[in-house]
């Protein structure tokens, strides 16, 4: 059943019990009230936001306590009070110390003004708020027609409702502190009109920011960064003049509203007498175009720093000094013959004597650790490492400092499959397999 | 994020392959983090890939309105003959028009992208929908993770075998946000393409059988130097660049020249005049991508008497109906 459907039938319905109604205005009344308390129920979302708005009482409530004696509007206006039982405490007590204190009924009407005013509610005050009470943005429904009009025409050129709302002076903030401290809208996603229009006013810190990270960068850690950044100034300084003039020029020109022809024959000739006064500029930026190289070079900078940083990983407390434990001294290492006492030992190794006997204060190397936990990953590191020598004689030096199973090549590896030659299959299988020899037909 | 909440996040995702989860779990953390830099700066490495190399920079450098002109000519031209081709059946010249129109953008975005490091100074801005949600459609193999095999290259896919059939469908479903977001879920809209706010001119044009019309500019030198990287662009290659320039520009039968005899016969309200208006829609009616709409902000509510009612009034009208009610008992003695 539609709402109009049930409406028509409640309607039908006291039609047909007019009489019996007119006599028995409480049975009228109850009916009324259940069908206000249906309304509410059903509206209860968009009853809510404006129960925020309105207060305790309407404007209508000063009209109908005009014809009433003290005591009945003191209680009309009680019940009207408790009708809104999710208005916090103390301002349901105010309203009624309010009516209560009225001697009156002029004076009731004045503290009714001042009651109407928004009230807290003790609740979630808006549907779809989050705990922290705070909501989504809406458009308020009671724009004027020049405020629509204005709203509507911000909203066609791409603003949002909310930046639209704003332009249009139709935006109404925290009338006061008080409110100002309840007001919990969230920020809303701006418009990308509104985002393209911040662009341009934040294009020239990010780019000047962007120059100042490029002057900062470090090859070995961002090389992009700091080839890019390399490149362009090359540009800059070869093109510098050349931009300047050049925009400067085009920007008189723009002025003139001339046919694409002209403007062209006006160009060709800008640029034909710039580079007579500056012979020297075309060879400038010929050679700036070798900045590119940055890019190669400084990812190189990059792959042999990472290589470095492998090989200490394999490597780990061999890589200098020639006892087993690496840059320590000798005496320190144990590496001589000679004894030394546990409290020499202790003191050569950092450590010193606690309640549970000597403690070394000495870490154990880092790489050594990941290298246990990950022998495989080590493993394959190694090879990776190994088909890259040959380039570096340092780095030739070191693999010559490596176990031998990461010197083998690939093949030679315990496990690896030895792959056969045609002969050695022919050799070994006879016509089994179809063998064809490279680089011709059998 | 603290590492190990990032650490989480990996182990998440490398649950099929027990190695690597043991690898993550129990690396070092400045080793995962040089590790996981490393990838980062690989993507990094990629991106270098689209920096302008020095000829695309001197190219931009020059930019000027005449230049953007004959950009917004080309793409109007090779739009036009791209719609003639289609209607006359002919996909194959259809497609070598549009390959040129993705070429065309495919080059502006080395010096325009993102507005930022912008080496045309704002003198050359194409405003075009991401081909990609339409791409994607022709490139849907996943592979056993799920995941699609390939990548969408956007305006970079424009190799000599490729066609473009799915540009006349509706985009791919997994881009439905963005199609969402811009709203064209049909056909790809090459109408709304813009030069410096002007749209592309789509004209009714003659098309002859399997032959492909060029425009004067598709044979500037800038399409054979613009997609190499700036590492391997050096001075001899830019001096290459300049001198293939020269002859463009300055040849009686060079691209400009032809240019310029096209322009020779337009008025400047006439050239001026061009794109102000949106072309009809290239592509034929096809049944669009099904997204979700997207909430849309409460109408501005209509005041006037005889439109529908706000609920604000109604909440008026129902507090009044309230308050008369609560009178009326509190007159006949009730509570």
């Amino acid at each position: 059943m539609t709402n109009e459907e049930l409406l028509k039938s409640i309607s039908d319905m006291l039609k047909a019990h007019e009489d019996y109604l007119n006599e028995n205005p409480d049975i009228f009344l109850g009916i009324q009230d259940r069908f206000l308390d249906a309304i509410s129920y059903g509206s209860e979302d968009l009853t809510k936001a404006e129960d925020n708005r309105s207060g305790f009482f309407s404007p209508e409530d000063i009209e109908n306590i005009k014809d009433m004696d003290l005591d009945q509007a003191k209680k009309y206006l009680s019940n009207r009070v408790s009708d809104k039982p999710n208005a916090r405490e103390h301002n349901t007590k105010n309203a009624l110390n309010n009516i209560k204190s009225a001697q009156s009924i002029d004076a009731l009407g004045a503290n009714l003004q001042d009651s109407m005013l928004a009230y807290a509610r003790k609740d979630k005050r808006l549907p779809k708020s989050s705990k922290s009470g705070y909501r989504d943005w809406q458009p308020r429904d009671d724009y004027s027609p020049e405020q629509q009009a204005k709203i509507k025409e911000h909203m066609d050129e791409g603003w949002s409702h909310r930046e639209a709302e704003r332009f249009a002076n139709a935006h109404q903030g925290p009338k006061d502190f008080s409110s100002a401290l309840d007001h919990r809208v969230n920020p809303s996603q701006p418009s990308s009109k509104m985002l393209d229009t911040m662009k341009e006013y934040a294009l020239e810190y990010k780019q000047r920011a962007n120059k100042r990270e490029g002057e900062n960068a470090d090859a070995g850690i961002n090389p992009q960064k700091f080839a890019s950044h390399q490149d362009i100034k090359a540009h800059e300084e070869a093109y510098g003049d050349y931009d300047k003039d050049y925009k400067s020029f085009l920007k008189d020109l723009d002025e003139k509203d001339l046919h694409p022809l002209e403007y062209d024959e006006a160009v060709s000739k800008w640029q034909d007498d710039w580079h007579k006064q500056n012979p020297e500029a075309k060879d400038k930026m010929v050679a700036a175009a070798d900045a590119g190289k940055v890019y190669g070079e400084a990812n190189q900078a990059r792959s042999e720093k990472l290589d470095e940083g492998r090989m200490s990983l394999i490597q780990g407390g061999n890589a200098s000094g020639e006892s087993s434990t690496g840059e320590f001294s000798d005496s320190a290492s144990a590496g001589n013959d000679a004894d030394n006492s546990m409290q020499t030992a202790a003191q050569m190794v950092g450590g010193a004597k606690g309640e549970g006997g000597y403690e070394a204060g000495t870490v154990k190397d880092p790489n050594a650790i990941f290298r246990e936990q990950n022998p495989e990953f080590v493993a394959q590191l190694k090879q990776k490492l190994a088909s890259k020598l040959g380039q570096n004689p340092e780095a030739k030096e070191r693999h010559d400092a490596m176990p031998p199973r990461a010197r083998m090549p690939k093949e030679q590896q315990p496990g690896a499959v030895k792959r056969l030659t045609p002969e050695e299959i022919q050799a070994q299988y006879g016509d089994k397999y179809n063998v064809k020899k490279p680089g011709g037909v059998q | 994020m603290k590492l190990d909440n990032f650490k989480e996040l990996l182990l998440k995702k490398s649950v099929d392959n027990d190695n690597l989860q043991i690898l993550i779990k129990y690396m070092r953390d400045d080793y995962l983090v040089n590790h996981v830099v490393e990838s980062l700066e690989k993507m990094a490495a990629s991106y270098s890939k689209k920096n302008p190399n020095a000829s695309v920079k001197h190219f931009a450098a020059n930019m000027n309105n005449f230049k953007s002109g004959m950009i917004h000519d080309a793409l109007s031209h090779h739009a036009s003959h791209y719609k003639a081709a289609l209607d006359a059946g002919d996909n194959k010249a259809a497609d070598d028009h549009m390959r040129q129109i993705f070429k065309t953008i495919h080059m502006s975005e080395k010096f325009t992208k993102d507005g930022l490091n912008d080496h045309s100074s704002g003198r050359l801005k194409i405003d075009a929908i991401d081909p990609k949600p339409w791409e994607r459609s022709a490139y849907t193999n996943k592979n056993d993770a799920g995941k699609f095999k390939t990548d969408t290259q956007g305006w970079k896919r424009h190799g000599t075998n490729i066609n473009y059939d799915w540009l006349r469908e509706a985009p791919h479903e997994s881009y439905k946000d963005e199609v969402s977001r811009h709203g064209n879920n049909k056909a790809y809209p090459l109408e709304e393409m813009k030069v410096n706010g002007k749209y592309i001119d789509i004209a009714d044009v003659e098309h002859k059988q399997g032959k492909h019309t060029p425009h004067p500019f598709d044979s500037h030198p800038i399409f054979q130097h613009y997609n190499e990287s700036p590492n391997s662009h050096n001075a001899d290659k830019k001096a290459q660049y300049l001198e293939q320039r020269e002859t463009f520009h300055g040849d009686e039968k060079g691209g400009k020249a032809q240019y310029r005899d096209k322009l020779a016969n337009m008025s400047k309200e006439d050239y001026a005049n061009r794109g102000t208006e949106k072309s009809a829609p290239i592509h034929k009616e096809v049944e669009g991508l099904e997204t979700q709409q997207r909430a849309k902000a409460p109408q501005v509510a209509e005041g006037p008497a005889g439109k529908p009612i706000s609920q604000s009034e109604l909440q008026s009208k129902l507090a009044s109906i309230k308050a008369k009610s609560a009178a009326l008992k509190i007159r006949r003695g009730g509570k």
